[in-house]
């Protein structure tokens, strides 16, 4: 310890020990110098003989230090000050390096991080991995993925040993009034054990007690963290205080610990309860409870998977009408929620891999190219004596100072290209939200860079120190270098181009798929429509009359507004995972029902002047009248794939149809009065699904989304609208004011954002492939400087030096571009289910890709061969 | 190898040159060097790159003290001078020297092998 201190203060005073060795060195060579004068020498062959004798100074200083037990303290800060000096006086080079690394390393972290966060990561709850979503499932009536009903919930719960707890949860859109505007939120009742079983922290009060849930009612509710603080301020004596919810009293009882809890929407849960009526409680086939569960410790999924088979075969069993064909599907709870983006996130971490490759080669290359020129160099500070071992450390050093202002850079890069990402992202993206810098990964990014860094600056290092320093001054004088590492770094610049053709390629056919997705016809005319969601709460518009009065109040109201061409409501404009929909029966073909492949008809009710507004046509029979009243016969309209799937070689118009099995005189009709022309409602990608509509004059539903179609530009609508809204209700909350067409944005958002990251990716490869070749040309041209030269005063033309020059650069551009076509041939059946009606090798995207990435490689050798053309050859042989 | 095994046994043997020329007297690096040269009648010369090395080396393990004097000629100098320590250390590689050269002179004072002597002798 006092050891490493006296060599810590010899170092802080090393200025003076220089200088003290400096001065006794001129002492020495001074009494020397007299000594052999006093011999007879003349004065200058004696200071000769005596410098001689001296040996190397470099060394000897060197060997002072070393004497000293400084030196390796001394070395280290001389080796950082020398790196950055280097640096300093290669700013072209320093930059390419330093740029490279930073964006190889912020890039990979930012993008890994969402992917890893998104993807990759647990969910915020202990033993995640426990978790698991309960489906009921239904293969005959082509559910995969559906809710159960309490009955079944309740029995499943008392057989089961493998999982340790079950619960219900129903998620919905609840009104919170009081307070400030109404205002909707997505509101989540669930049953006994909910939190408890997904081990959710609270940041303040309880959870719900066992008497307060699966009873009649119980005005007690639980907020979000998000909730708690946007609407009430943080104030911790919301505890105890009530809330309007749907015009029912609540007492705020817990509110939980910041982060999305589950589901991630959720601002509010209130505890599962049935009301007095035993319509929810009872009915073993009314079907709306979605279920979470937790493995009991030990079990297996795939055990508890078997359990759950036989305990719904017993089901089934026992209640072979209503159970019949149901079964049970056990997924991790993960998956539930990332669902969907899986695929694409993980071909986004194809990306990132491939573009850290790019950097690595890039740095490699530039390293490689920097040592060739910096032989000369290194030989001569070998000629004067240092060691084999400084000229390597120093290569170390000034890799390191490289790699680490790069990955310093990068760092800074990545936690910008987070919030980045997260700012571009579509907001449907699954946990966004949570979404921070990954430090592991940044370290491992920060590794590879700095490995690559330090491998490749030592190889010349290491070069050197094996060459007789003579040879090599002359040989490094003349500018030649070895073939191998020329061709091997010919390699790295045709592979850099290999990589990022692929992601050129990747991210084009994402790009144009998405263009195919924007192309599709929707069926809506969307130009000019504004888009405004409603919720009634149930208290007061309990009865169908009371829902069809406040449609029809609202329709008029917003019709009289001066611009508004069409105006109509229809309950849900797009589909969501699981669309209100079931089977039905035609009158005309009762034997249909039984058969397993007919798809559930999606079910929705629209006002009169909904067709219209939306620009749907009706291409048989007639739409809605105001005059389809509640005491007339049950009207319908269904789209083109019902009449086609259902009623093919029929009239449609005036067949009729029943929800479920027709049971005699008392069967509840729908006469068919028109169909209407198909519109893509669950996402331009999906395929139009069989749809029957029924007029709100007739069955008005609480949720509904009004559609305005305005001559103007929609937006400016909007306070006219809400103000409309009020005229009719002053208590509603309105939400998700919007064009249609940014409505239809949306459901293509999380396409556009995987395109947009994609371009970003292909963008960033493209300038680092640009560097590398535009290095390797600028270097090759400079080594080459006298040869030009020599042929240009034997009367070589200009162009054709430039020619040549160009051609070497685009051979190796040429080369790779092939190898990255082969490549992605291999690799193209993972981006292919990420296309839309377009294949992996589309010729327009090749074409574009390898045009872009030759004409980058032009303009890179273009500048280097320039300057080679107008080499003048005197100075050029004069370099020498 | 091997020349780095002699570098580390002619490094031992300057390091006792060194101390042993101290032990006469304070003195300056160059005067070191002349007084072994003139000790040896011009027969060791010290090799000058590896004198200082080895000057600053005994210095910082506490056998030599350095301090910036005046020379024979009045001329600012860093000089030399034997600490006790170092003293104690002359004297232990001293003895250790002695037995050295004993040694060597015992084994070259054994009889020649006769198959050299032939050899010897027809060449």
């Amino acid at each position: 310890m006092r050891g490493l201190w006296l060599r810590v203060s010899r170092v802080l005073r090393r200025k003076v020990s220089e200088q003290e060795i400096d001065e006794e060195l001129r002492f020495h060579v001074d009494m020397e110098t007299a000594e052999l004068m006093r011999r007879g020498l003349r004065r200058a062959e004696a200071r000769r003989q005596a410098l001689i004798a001296l040996g190397g100074q470099d060394r000897w200083r060197e060997e002072v230090r070393a004497a000293r037990g400084t030196a390796w303290i001394e070395d280290t800060l001389r080796d950082v000050r020398l790196a950055f000096r280097g640096l300093a006086r290669a700013p072209g080079f320093a930059a390419a390096a330093i740029g490279t690394v930073a964006l190889g390393v912020g890039a990979a972290t930012a993008i890994y991080s969402v992917v890893d966060q998104v993807v990759l990561s647990p969910l915020p709850y202990p033993d995640s991995d426990e978790l698991v979503t309960v489906w009921a499932r239904n293969p005959g009536r082509d559910i995969e993925q559906g809710m159960t009903s309490w009955p079944n919930f309740v029995d499943w719960r008392e057989a089961t040993t493998t999982l340790g707890g079950l619960a219900t949860l129903v998620p919905g859109r609840v009104t919170l009034t009081g307070g400030g505007d109404p205002e909707e939120l997505v509101g989540v009742s669930v049953s006994r054990g909910f939190f408890e079983l997904l081990g959710a922290p609270f940041a303040l009060g309880r959870t719900f007690r066992d008497d307060e849930t699966e009873g009649d009612f119980a005005g007690v509710v639980v907020l979000s963290h998000e909730l708690f603080t946007r609407r009430f301020g943080a104030d911790p004596s919301v505890l105890g205080r009530t809330i309007e919810l749907d015009d029912a009293t609540f007492e705020v009882v817990g509110v939980t610990a910041p982060g999305r809890g589950y589901p991630r929407s959720a601002e509010l849960w209130t505890p599962q309860a049935f009301g007095t009526g035993r319509q929810w409680r009872e009915p073993r086939g009314r079907l709306w409870l979605s279920v979470v569960g937790r493995l009991a410790d030990g079990a297996e999924l795939s055990a508890a998977q078997r359990e759950m088979d036989r305990i719904a075969a017993r089901l089934e069993a026992r209640y072979p009408d209503v159970n019949g064909g149901a079964g049970v599907t056990l997924e991790p709870l993960r998956r539930t929620i990332v669902g969907d983006a899986r695929t694409p996130l993980l071909v986004l971490l194809g990306a990132v891999g491939v573009l850290m490759l790019i950097a690595v080669a890039n740095v490699a290359n530039l390293l490689m190219a920097r040592g060739t020129v910096r032989a000369p160099e290194l030989a001569a500070r070998r000629a004067l004596g240092a060691g084999r071992c400084r000229i390597v450390r120093q290569a170390l050093a000034h890799s390191v100072v490289l790699g680490g202002l790069g990955g310093l850079l990068g760092a800074a890069l990545a936690s910008a290209g987070v919030v980045a990402l997260v700012a571009a992202a579509p907001s449907d993206l699954p946990r966004l939200e949570e979404v921070r810098v990954d430090w592991l990964i940044l370290g491992l990014a920060l590794a590879s860079a700095l490995g690559a860094s330090v491998a490749f600056g030592l190889v010349p290092a290491l070069q050197s120190t094996r060459v007789d320093p003579g040879i090599s001054l002359r040989a490094a004088a003349r500018g030649s270098s070895s073939a191998g590492v020329a061709r091997l770094r010919g390699a790295f610049v045709s592979g850099q181009f290999a990589l990022a053709f692929v992601l050129l390629m990747g991210s084009g056919l994402l790009v144009r798929s998405f263009l195919n997705l924007r192309a599709v016809d929707p069926g809506f005319e969307t130009e000019g429509v504004l888009s405004v969601s409603i919720s009634l709460p149930p208290a007061r518009y309990a009865d169908a009359a009371a829902r069809g009065a406040f449609h029809r109040d609202l329709v008029e109201e917003v019709d009289a507004l001066p611009v508004v061409d069409a105006v109509g409501t229809i309950s849900s404009l797009f589909l969501g995972e699981l669309p209100n929909a079931g089977a039905v029966t035609i009158e005309s073909r009762p034997e249909r029902l039984e058969s397993s492949t007919e798809i559930p008809v999606v079910t929705d009710a629209v006002s009169p002047g909904l067709f219209s507004a939306a620009g749907l046509e009706i291409v048989a029979g007639r739409g809605f009248e105001e005059t389809d009243g509640p005491d007339d016969v049950p009207v319908a309209v269904v789209n083109e794939t019902f009449a086609r799937l259902y009623l093919d070689g029929l009239d449609p118009v005036g067949e009729r149809y029943t929800w479920g099995k027709p049971y005699g005189e008392d069967t509840y009709w729908f006469t068919i009065v028109g169909v209407v022309e198909d519109a893509r409602r669950s996402g331009l990608a999906a395929p139009t699904r069989p749809a029957v509509f029924e007029p709100t004059t007739q069955r008005a539903r609480r949720d509904l989304e009004l559609l305005v179609r305005t001559t103007g530009d929609p937006l400016s609508l909007a306070s006219a609208v809400r103000a409309a809204v009020d005229a009719v209700d002053a208590d509603l909350p309105v939400s998700r004011v919007r064009t249609l067409e940014q409505a239809m944005g949306d459901s293509v958002a999380q396409r556009r954002f995987v395109a947009w990251i994609l371009g970003v990716f292909a963008l960033a490869a493209l300038v680092l492939a640009a560097v590398g070749i535009f290095g390797v040309m600028a270097y090759l041209v400079g080594r080459r400087t006298r040869e030009i030269g020599v042929r240009v005063a034997l009367g070589a033309g200009r162009p054709r030096v430039l020619g040549e020059v160009l051609g070497e650069g685009m051979r190796q551009a040429g080369a790779g571009l092939v190898a990255g076509a082969v490549a992605f041939l291999a690799m193209a059946g993972l981006v292919r289910s990420q296309l839309f009606e377009l294949e992996p090798t589309d010729p327009p995207t090749f074409v574009a890709a390898s045009a872009v990435l030759l004409l980058v490689a032009a303009v890179a050798c273009l500048v280097p061969a320039r300057r080679a053309a107008t080499v003048n050859a005197v100075v050029a042989l004069r370099e020498d | 190898m091997s020349k780095d095994d002699r570098a580390d046994m002619l490094q031992g043997t300057l390091d006792l040159l060194i101390l042993h020329a101290l032990s006469l007297g304070p003195m300056h690096g160059w005067g070191v060097s002349q007084r072994i040269r003139g000790l040896s009648r011009d027969v060791l010369q010290v090799n000058q790159g590896s004198l200082y090395p080895a000057l600053h080396r005994l210095e910082y393990r506490g056998l030599v003290s350095a301090e910036w004097g005046r020379s024979e000629s009045n001329r600012r100098a860093k000089i030399y001078a034997l600490t006790p320590e170092g003293e104690r250390r002359l004297g232990l590689e001293h003895r250790d020297w002695l037995r050295f050269v004993e040694a060597v002179q015992q084994v070259l004072a054994a009889a020649v092998p006769p198959r050299l002597e032939t050899e010897g002798g027809t060449g």
